[in-house]
């Protein structure tokens, strides 16, 4: 498996990973808020998600994804 | 600051865990997920500095995963990230016994990353991307 880092989006899109190595992979990172809701990192880290599901369930190597919620301090 | 601040609220009583585990569900099917990852750095402890700790942190975690396993579809996978020791217990020790949390996770990742260091040899510690 292998943690999707929410940061790295620019850098490292989805559609350049390579799924077939990956049985799973966890995107890091949704964030408790104080009203036990979810938060996240950055504004585009929800549309950064649904593109990494898109990609894994769509690539034909059978590649799933967890949500990682928590983390230590966060990217920023 | 630590973005591990709220589980410990989040998980303390029956109506945050109902609320916690709801708002997740909510995620996990609106983003069409496969699973859950638990990344709270500690239960029982600071973690990077700024966290709300209670002494029954991992206690409740063990309920809240409880909750998640209910409401989450069957198949649906639920792990957890954890230290090279166990949870912590009520007195700040590894608990002796975490049996029950194999009932409600499928499996967790250790983070060795956490163990590191360097004396005179460098240690280059390597994160895969793919």
């Amino acid at each position: 498996m292998a943690y999707y880092a929410g940061w790295a989006g620019d850098q490292f899109p989805p559609k350049n990973i390579d799924f077939a190595h990956f049985d799973w992979i966890d995107f890091a990172f949704a964030i408790p808020k104080a009203n036990f809701g979810l938060g996240w990192e950055s504004e585009n880290s929800p549309d950064l998600l649904q593109e990494l599901v898109e990609f894994a369930h769509g690539a034909g190597s059978g590649t799933k994804v967890k949500l990682s919620v928590g983390g230590w301090t966060g990217s920023t | 600051m630590t973005v591990s601040r709220y589980f410990s609220s989040a998980v303390a009583t029956d109506e945050s865990r109902e609320t916690f585990a709801s708002n997740i569900k909510d995620a996990y099917e609106k983003f069409h997920l496969d699973g859950i990852d638990i990344d709270w750095e500690y239960p029982g402890q600071q973690g990077s500095g700024g966290n709300l700790v209670d002494p029954y942190d991992s206690r409740n975690f063990l309920s809240f995963l409880q909750v998640l396993r209910d409401v989450l579809p069957p198949d649906a996978r639920i792990t957890a990230a954890a230290q090279t020791v166990p949870f912590t217990d009520a007195s700040g020790d590894p608990l002796k016994d975490v049996s029950d949390f194999v009932h409600v996770l499928d499996w967790i990742l250790i983070m060795n990353y956490d163990v590191w260091g360097c004396k005179d040899i460098p240690f280059l510690l390597v994160i895969l991307t793919r």
